[in-house]
């Protein structure tokens, strides 16, 4: 009940007209970001944090809200219209939901995917809203042992689920682990990795590494692939609406896929990948249309979208009540909300309880504006796609280098900037995933705090680390994790693409 | 028996680079000054840990390779053909973002972010010249008015800035 009271004041701070204001710009921006091909929802809100930063907390945290929901939609566009999906989490959408473009019901792919990730984003959000507070007080409870162990589990999960070579994942990782020891040790000054250059010292910054990865890497493969693709953007013809047919067919796959994305955003499995994959095959399986599935299906679309969106909001809970990110998005979304001075962890809700009330009060703001804004702007957002490609990477460079000048003025980012960006290159050109780097970078000093802060308690008895039941039960899990590489396939079981 | 194509070199060089990475990262942590005092958990520790764990991925990797596991390209899964890199194209990309590197602190943010605009515009195969450099000047302008008046953030000043009367100092 105080939650509840605490969440109607939120509701209060977030529905002030200047609030309104800029979660209205703040949607709008994440859409015409997001929508633009190449640039999936993480790298969306790393190129506007810059823009959020400039005004008050509050109304940064809105705008923050409508960035995150806007982008997530904007890339579902760009999936069905051009088959470009922005990120794993997408794939899925570009698939059928291209399909479904190419026969020409492009409308109402699009407008299922709106009103799915509206119905599970606000579901999902429900569930935040009384999940979060919640796990934040059962991890009160938790040791520095309990830390490390989760962190593991989670580095495990998001390393080994993510693409298509386990080992790859694990280089991603590593990369990213190594990229966090740069610069000076948090307990004693001491400079590790930084080669005696000053700016060093103080370590890379994230958004710069994110920007570096997920831009100006982009932009070089998409030069050395330079005459390998055309892009064909595919109309939308006749209405944009879904008709009664579309309706019945799509909302229990909008329910289906909340309840399978929601659960599997709590725990640290690696993004919205599996639970999209998970939903298309059942939808697949429960369907009466199943023949239509490969080729276009309505529910194809409706139930991933869905289940990506109320995925996107699942992670929010242990990003919010443990300070543990397990997506890329999730962790731009605690660089940014560290820049408020905002700590996710158990303390959050204690320490900054109106913030963080009004922060989930603006998901469901954010969610909702979406909505209203982009069922009737969709051909707007369609003429964003006719941008000729030189202007689009051009300026998807051209920017990425101002968020990473912008962050501290310094030239030496933007050098470490073009030194990442051509790492970004090579995993990409290797088929190294970038998301378990991102992780590396952001977890792997956190990590480092709670194995010392273990260590001390123990006084240098490395037995701690497993010590208790916590990090027992999650070791366990993590060995099923390793050892029953056979489940995890059935769960990635691809469904059947022709080229 | 795989053949030793230029693509196979490159995956090989890829994982050896990355092995390298791991020793040294290891190296490092072995010549580290011992901090006088810590309590418990020395930094290196932590190196150790980190490096010995990328080596051993590193190792892995290789193994994977000479076994012919190689890793699929983005935007290849799903079978279309990877074609060699286009040196050409990439080289004019880099060097755009290289030239934004020299030139924003000296000419300002309008003449850095237009050429680095126009450059990659240039690269990706666009040769209308007076529209590409108009569409990169405005694009240039834009984002400098939207950053350094609107939002307030830091841009430096320069030739244009001056130019057009919009630097600092004009503003007082």
């Amino acid at each position: 009940m105080e939650n509840l009271n605490l969440l109607l004041d939120g509701f209060a701070n977030a529905l002030s007209a200047q609030n309104l204001m800029y979660g209205l710009l703040g949607t709008f921006l994440g859409t015409l970001v997001g929508v633009l091909p190449g640039i999936g929802p993480a790298l969306a809100i790393a190129l506007l944090l810059p823009v959020t930063l400039s005004v008050d907390p509050t109304s940064a945290l809105i705008m923050f809200a409508a960035v995150f929901y806007g982008a997530m939609y904007g890339g579902s566009t760009t999936s069905i219209l051009l088959n470009t999906p922005g990120e794993a989490g997408a794939v899925i959408t570009s698939v059928e939901g291209h399909k479904m473009a190419k026969k020409g019901r492009a409308g109402a792919a699009l407008t299922t995917a709106a009103i799915g990730s509206f119905v599970a984003g606000l579901i999902a959000t429900i569930f935040l809203a009384a999940a979060a507070p919640t796990l934040a007080e059962l991890a009160l409870k938790v040791q520095p042992a309990g830390y490390v162990a989760l962190i593991v589990f989670a580095f495990a999960a998001v390393g080994t689920l993510l693409g298509s070579s386990r080992t790859r994942g694990l280089v991603s990782l590593s990369v990213g682990l190594i990229i966090g020891l740069v610069g000076a040790d948090q307990q004693t000054g001491i400079n590790r990795l930084s080669f005696g250059i000053t700016e060093a010292t103080d370590g890379f910054e994230i958004i710069v590494v994110i920007i570096s990865f997920f831009a100006i890497g982009e932009v070089i493969y998409l030069a050395s692939r330079f005459k390998d693709d055309a892009w064909k953007v595919l109309p939308v013809k006749g209405k944009v609406w879904m008709d009664k047919e579309d309706f019945r067919r799509s909302w229990k796959p909008w329910l289906r896929g909340t309840a399978i994305g929601f659960p599997m955003g709590l725990i640290p499995a690696g993004g919205s990948e599996v639970p999209t994959f998970i939903s298309y095959s059942v939808e697949r399986n429960l369907s009466k249309h199943k023949e239509e599935f490969g080729e276009g299906a309505i529910e194809g679309v409706a139930g991933p979208e869905a289940a990506n969106n109320a995925n996107a909001a699942g992670v929010l809970v242990p990003l919010l009540a443990l300070g543990l990110p397990t997506s890329a998005t999730a962790a731009i979304m605690l660089v940014a909300l560290r820049n408020f001075n905002i700590q996710p962890g158990p303390m959050l809700f204690e320490m900054n309880g109106p913030l963080v009330w009004t922060l989930i009060a603006s998901l469901f703001v954010g969610n909702t504006l979406l909505l209203l804004l982009n069922l009737p702007l969709i051909r707007i957002w369609i003429q964003l796609l006719q941008i000729p490609r030189h202007y689009l990477y051009a300026g998807i460079a051209t920017f990425g280098l101002l968020g990473a000048y912008s962050l501290n003025n310094s030239i030496f980012d933007l050098r470490v900037a073009l030194i990442l960006g051509f790492i970004g290159y090579l995993f990409r050109r290797f088929g190294v995933p970038n998301t378990p780097l991102v992780l590396g970078v952001i977890l792997g000093p956190t990590l480092e705090i709670q194995f010392r802060q273990a260590l001390q308690l123990s006084n240098g008895d490395y037995s701690i680390l497993y010590a208790g039941l916590l990090p027992k039960l999650i070791y366990i899990a993590l060995l099923l994790l390793i050892f029953a590489p056979n489940i995890v396939k059935v769960v990635k079981k691809r469904p059947a693409v022709k080229p | 028996m795989t053949k030793v194509t230029r693509a196979v070199i490159a995956e090989g060089v890829f994982a050896l680079g990355f092995l390298l990475l791991g020793l040294f990262v290891l190296f490092d942590a072995f010549t580290l000054e011992e901090p006088g005092v810590y309590s418990v958990v020395s930094p290196k520790t932590f190196e150790y840990i980190i490096g010995g764990f990328a080596t051993f991925v590193g190792l892995v990797l290789i193994s994977e390779v000479v076994r012919g596991k190689y890793g699929v390209a983005e935007g290849t899964e799903r079978g279309d053909k990877f074609l060699p890199p286009d040196i050409k194209t990439m080289s004019i990309v880099i060097g755009s973002l290289l030239l934004h590197i020299f030139l924003l602190e000296p000419a300002g943010y309008i003449a850095a972010a237009a050429l680095t605009f126009y450059g990659v515009t240039f690269a990706f195969g666009s040769r209308k010249f007076l529209k590409d450099i108009a569409i990169s000047f405005a694009f240039a302008i834009t984002v400098y008015f939207v950053f350094s008046k609107g939002l307030r953030i830091f841009l430096p000043d320069g030739i244009f800035e001056n130019l057009l009367g919009l630097a600092r100092e004009v503003e007082g």
